[in-house]
């Protein structure tokens, strides 16, 4: 139910290029349903988390 | 071949790795064809699960192992699984690094591989809760880069 991947952007740059990445580490939640740039605690990412599920 | 980890950092591993409880299974998918990076992978895991025998690894090929890529929701290469190993059952935890894991991503590793021996995420009780009681799929997908 729950994956998470971490992904080596330069090493995949079209799916980072998808999500217009431009700096690390950037969190895409649901293929796009919500992006999180920079590193975040884990309550903050868990509200984008409900915020990317609510859409 | 010259080894990737010098013995510095294989000395910490080893002390970090003397925690591990529960034996843990690394999936590595690579490819013969078009993979600059999977024969480094490859070396590089086979340095680390030397190290403590909890730790262990299967090297699948992308394209001929297909169902088994597809079983472990792995769409990319190289990749790698670190999932829960309990006798012959492997729990897939959902936990996957796409690319090469070196630099910093070389630590979240092995953070990795010792989360998943000790069977527990480290996550808040409000965080456990609430996805605990999740009914509907959830992909996080964490963008790095080796530096």
């Amino acid at each position: 139910m729950i994956r998470a991947e971490g992904i080596e952007a330069t090493e995949f740059p079209e799916l980072a290029q998808e999500y217009y990445v431009s700096g690390v580490p950037q969190t895409v939640i649901n293929s796009g349903a919500k992006m999180v740039v920079g590193a975040v605690p884990e309550q903050g990412l868990l509200t984008e988390i409900k915020r990317a599920l609510e859409k | 071949m010259e080894k990737l980890l010098d013995k510095q950092i294989v000395d910490q591993i080893r002390e970090a790795f003397a925690q591990l409880k529960e034996p843990v299974q690394i999936l590595f998918f690579g490819s013969a064809q078009n993979c600059e990076y999977c024969a480094e992978i490859q070396q590089l895991l086979d340095e680390v699960v030397v190290i403590n025998d909890k730790v262990s690894l299967k090297v699948y090929d992308f394209q001929a192992d297909k169902n088994v890529a597809d079983r472990y929701h792995v769409d990319k290469y190289p990749a790698l699984v670190v999932a829960a190993k309990d006798g012959e059952q492997i729990s897939n935890l959902g936990i996957q690094f796409s690319g090469v894991p070196s630099g910093h991503e070389f630590a979240t590793l092995v953070n990795d591989i010792l989360m998943v021996s000790n069977r527990d995420s480290g996550l808040s009780p409000a965080v456990r809760d609430f996805l605990k009681n999740l009914n509907e799929p959830l992909l996080l997908q964490v963008f790095v880069t080796p530096t």
